[in-house]
């Protein structure tokens, strides 16, 4: 294997698992936090394309169409946690699961319902427009570059924000023993729209990067979002790190292995064990460690 | 303590004028209707066997569809070998369904709570890649059945009358057998193994060889829906095994009350009903599916079969399963 | 005035006099499309084709008020059985037209060849279907798929390409254009992959394909994987560094607004485009661009002429449209006025048509358009008429 595609594609795995970073962390602090499984992630990622697509078509800045779509997200986020999440953090996982699922099915026809069937235009922004010089002969898309920038950025702001600040000592708390902090006199409901928000939001950013590269349509998220659940369970549902390891894990896998089985198992075998790669793993992790590699519960 | 249920004589009339509905409907040379009626039931098996995991075990498997596909594929498959006879194709499709049950389950079940529930996601979509992947069997595409299986001389399922008959008996028959089995020894320990764990090793009992078992059988019983959609289409495709379709089978199970077994037959036709008036009335009736399930966890304290039964005890699992 | 207005009365009283009782007051017809799923950004520029039809015809086919029934395919197969159930036992239509990708169209021949139902298939033609499994029920108006692409081989070999690299989407309209692209290419195929139907990330397949050491590459990605497919192509700095060839699915009108200036030179095979000049088309895209603002696609173009051509033919039986043979027989003679120019139907029901090589170039107020480079094949037919049975 030349040695410019191993370095490409190790860039493009790094870049799948920093998405799906994005998305576990979020599925993994509503579970660590609020004992919540939230299928509805993949919407939350959808809606983050659909809106920054609808606000970049009105204005010709991106740092603009960016604070708004984000704005627009936490909004609904914000909505959604108050009216229909709320109630279900008393009911079993079966119930959430359930309930989640079908705001994700009505959500994926929401969009449709206001913005139609098409395919959404995004911009890529202008000064992420264009490709760095990797060695002699590889370009490689500066705007991938960034994706992943900002995703490890995200990660390192969340990490700054539940080990520095009140708020994150609180959510920490809540992971932990969350029937105590409310005896201390913490607002637990709006705490748990706070993670709720925050974990939409990154999922949102997942989304609002990947417009540009995709098709913003509907359903966009769900692909992603199954990924994403891989990722949870390899890593351990409820912890972070496990949540890193098993991203960065997952996103290689499935793009060394799209590479790889194909040329080592012939066309038809290599390309199902290619696409069913991120699932051998899974079962694999969870034969030898139920609880994920991490995982304490 | 587990009450048993009485349903009441009124409720009896209901659900018997459905079955007497379902039974007229064949009759009367409307093949789009007849057609509707076998698939209520064909979704009503795969819903009810469902149910043995989710409601009598607590065991919330996200990737039922897969035994569903497997059926299907089964139908699809043998008549290219030149087998077309149900006394074989039936059989055969609970066997490779069983068969994958038991690998799977295996797996599985060494996982429990919500990783159990992306596990059986994980392998559901490992079948949906083989199937995709089959190019040779129209890959992602699938194709259309090359012959129907016939039940006996030439009786054929492709006739929507023959289908929607054999598919109500199979029904009732497999729903009786499941009855069965959670009245027995062997259901009683998996609902003691659904409550209460700890207790259940104390009186020496293992769970998971009884799960694994239950999930063999149950997951077997599937693949004959499976069987009877493949001859409903007249087509054989890898959409039967999507993640979505177990995602929609939960929601039948819960539509019309886990635990139950009657109640997903329910939920099942009231979903495929629910299908047909609202994609008539609206484009984007999709949406109105996804608002009626959020609402049914939300709003409604059990499903309908549970509602109808009003205040007589009902054996129930609390709502979303504890684990 | 008053006279010829009676003798016009007195005509039509005549015409519908002499369809005997089977005259219809009116046709039912079944219009389905992938609206929804993959393909939906096609199934949606079908409709509009299809939108211009009926302004031009007046809601009307030969005459008579036509009831459409729509349905939704979902670019599913199963989905197009269970609809073409309904369409026929449930709204019983007269007939049914429509469908956006060829795996749709091989899943809707059992139940139309059950039923006795003519379908005029809008887009797209599989191999099989116009070979041994020929349908008599199934009249293709847009395409035999290797039809499409053909000729794209010599093209590419003229074109100096040596190193060919050939990826498309896997279902079976990707194998059948990916493979009459590379019958008639006689240099080097470096490669020929398929990537699974809903990946719209092609990072890897990017670098593979730089790796490759490729000097051409046709790629088959209709749809939104099309709009991911060329927009991730130009930002890995692969526009202009390694020419780009397709058939029409690739980019055009439908796409160019998402795609942008990233499609600029794109060189791809399409029996139609906007620019054709003959009279209907120049009245169907004059007004489409009125509605729509921009130029139609092709897919609008196979639509409107799906629907001209039913005109046509429900015309030429006066409105009897359950005497299905005598539908069939004025369908085959396909006379009416393509936005093709000529157009004419062959043994298997398959299109006579030219083939034309394209590229995208911008117009002087920088809004992209297709080009006609080279006429590639001239009214020829498809590479599978023979196999068909029906002479």
């Amino acid at each position: 294997m030349a040695l410019g595609l191993l370095i490409e594609q190790t860039f493009n795995g790094l870049q799948l698992g920093m998405i799906l970073f994005l998305m576990a962390i979020g599925v993994t602090l509503a579970f660590g936090v609020m004992n919540l499984i939230n299928l509805a992630h993949g919407s939350m990622l959808m809606l983050g394309a659909y809106f920054i697509a609808a606000a970049s078509a009105k204005t010709p800045s991106y740092l603009i169409a960016f604070v708004v779509a984000m704005a627009g997200i936490a909004l609904v986020a914000a909505l959604l946690e108050v009216t229909l999440i709320r109630p279900l953090y008393a009911r079993g996982h079966l119930d959430q699961v359930l309930a989640t699922f079908g705001i994700s099915i009505a959500l994926n026809e929401l969009v449709i319902w206001i913005w139609g069937r098409e395919a959404m235009f995004v911009s890529l922004p202008e000064a992420l427009d264009g490709f760095v010089q990797i060695g002699s002969n590889i370009q490689y898309p500066v705007y991938r570059l960034a994706i992943t920038s900002v995703a490890i950025l995200a990660g390192l702001a969340l990490f700054a924000l539940l080990s520095r600040t009140r708020l994150g000592m609180r959510i920490r708390a809540g992971a932990e023993k969350g029937e105590m902090i409310g005896a201390l006199g913490v607002n637990v409901r709006a705490l748990f729209t706070a993670v709720f928000v925050i974990s939409a939001m990154l999922a949102a950013l997942g989304g609002v990067m990947l417009g540009p590269l995709l098709a913003v349509q509907s359903g966009m998220g769900d692909p992603l979002l199954i990924l994403a659940l891989a990722v949870v369970v390899i890593g351990g549902i409820g912890s972070l790190k496990g949540a890193l390891v098993a991203s960065l894990l997952v996103g290689l896998t499935d793009t060394f292995g799209r590479m790889v089985f194909p040329d080592l198992l012939g066309q038809l075998v290599g390309n199902i064990v290619a696409n069913a790669s991120v699932y051998i793993l899974m079962a694999l992790v969870i034969a030898i460690r139920p609880t994920g590699l991490f995982g304490k519960r | 303590m587990m009450a048993p249920h009485r349903p009441a004589l009124g409720f009896k009339l209901i659900l018997g004028t459905l079955l007497l509905a379902a039974l007229i409907v064949p009759l009367l040379d409307e093949p789009y209707y007849t057609k509707l009626i076998a698939r209520m039931a064909i979704l009503a098996i795969a819903a009810m066997t469902l149910d043995l995991l989710v409601g009598y075990a607590g065991l919330v498997s996200f990737g039922h569809a897969a035994f569903f596909g497997l059926g299907v594929y089964t139908a699809g498959l043998l008549p290219m070998l030149g087998i077309q006879q149900a006394i074989i194709i039936f059989p055969a499709a609970a066997l490779i369904a069983g068969l994958f049950a038991l690998i799977s389950g295996a797996v599985s079940l060494r996982a429990s709570g919500l990783y159990f529930i992306f596990i059986t996601l994980a392998f559901s979509q490992m079948v949906f890649y083989v199937g995709q992947g089959l190019r040779m069997f129209g890959g992602d595409d699938g194709f259309q059945l090359k012959a129907p299986t016939l039940l006996i001389g030439n009786v054929s399922l492709g006739n929507p009358v023959v289908l929607a008959y054999t598919m109500i008996g199979a029904l009732v028959l497999l729903t009786w057998v499941s009855h069965r089995l959670t009245r027995s020894r062997f259901g009683q320990t998996i609902l003691a193994a659904r409550d209460n764990e700890s207790k259940l090793s104390a009186l020496g009992l293992a769970p998971y060889p009884h799960r694994l078992v239950l999930y063999v059988i149950a997951c077997s019983m599937c693949s004959v829906a499976g069987v009877g959609f493949a001859n409903l289409m007249e087509y054989v495709s890898p959409s039967t095994m999507s993640w979505v379709v177990s995602g929609e089978l939960l929601f039948m199970v819960i539509l019309g009350s886990a635990a139950t077994l009657i109640g997903p037959i329910l939920g099942a036709v009231v979903f495929v009903g629910l299908e047909q008036v609202l994609s008539e009335w609206t484009e984007h009736w999709m949406f109105w599916l996804g608002a009626l399930l959020v609402l049914r966890v939300l709003l409604l304290k059990d499903g309908l079969y549970g509602l109808l039964l009003g205040k007589w005890a009902l054996r129930r699992q609390p709502s979303g399963s504890h684990q | 005035m008053i006279r010829t207005t009676l003798a016009a009365i007195a005509a039509t009283c005549l015409a519908f006099g002499s369809a005997g009782a089977y005259a219809q007051q009116k046709i039912k017809l079944g219009l389905i499309l992938g609206l929804s799923g993959p393909l939906n950004v096609v199934g949606a520029e079908q409709k509009r084709g299809f939108d211009i039809a009926m302004d031009h015809l007046g809601g009307k086919l030969g005459g008579i008020p036509v009831e459409i029934v729509q349905a939704d395919s979902k670019a599913n197969p199963s989905a197009t059985v269970q609809e073409f159930s309904r369409l026929i036992e449930k709204d019983k239509v007269d007939l049914i037209t429509g469908l956006t990708a060829s795996n749709e169209i091989i899943a809707a021949m059992k139940p139309i060849t059950d039923a006795k139902m003519i379908f005029v298939g809008m887009n797209g033609g599989p191999a099989p279907l116009a070979g041994e499994q020929c349908n008599p029920y199934y009249f293709n108006v847009s395409f035999q798929n290797a039809q499409l692409t053909a000729g794209m081989g010599s093209y590419m070999v003229n074109a100096g390409v040596k190193k060919l690299y050939l990826i498309g989407m896997d279902y079976e309209a990707g194998h059948e254009h990916t493979h009459a692209a590379r019958k008639g290419y006689s240099g080097d195929v470096v490669a020929h992959t398929f990537t699974p139907l809903s990946q719209v990330d092609f990072a890897a397949d990017i670098a593979k394909i730089r790796a490759s050491g490729a000097d051409g590459v046709f790629a088959f990605y209709p749809g939104g994987p099309g709009i991911a497919f060329v927009r991730q192509w130009n930002q890995a700095g692969l526009g202009g560094k390694i020419p780009l060839f397709s058939n029409i699915a690739l980019s055009e009108p439908t796409v160019f607004q998402a795609q942008g200036k990233t499609a600029m030179g794109i060189q791809m095979s399409a029996v139609y485009f906007a620019a054709m000049d003959n009279p209907a088309n120049r009245k169907f895209v004059a007004d489409f661009r009125v509605k729509f603002g921009r130029d139609p696609a092709s897919y609008a173009g196979l639509a409107y002429d799906a629907i001209m051509l039913i005109d046509s033919a429900v015309r030429a039986v006066k409105g009897d449209v359950k005497n299905t043979e005598a539908l069939r027989a004025a369908l085959k003679k396909a006379d009416f006025p393509s936005v093709r120019g000529d157009f004419r139907f062959n043994t298997n029901q398959q299109p006579i048509q030219s083939t034309y090589a394209v590229v995208v170039d911008a117009r002087p107020d920088n809004s992209l358009y297709l080009k006609e480079v080279k006429v590639a094949a001239k009214n020829a037919p498809d590479d599978f008429v023979a196999k068909c049975p029906m002479k």
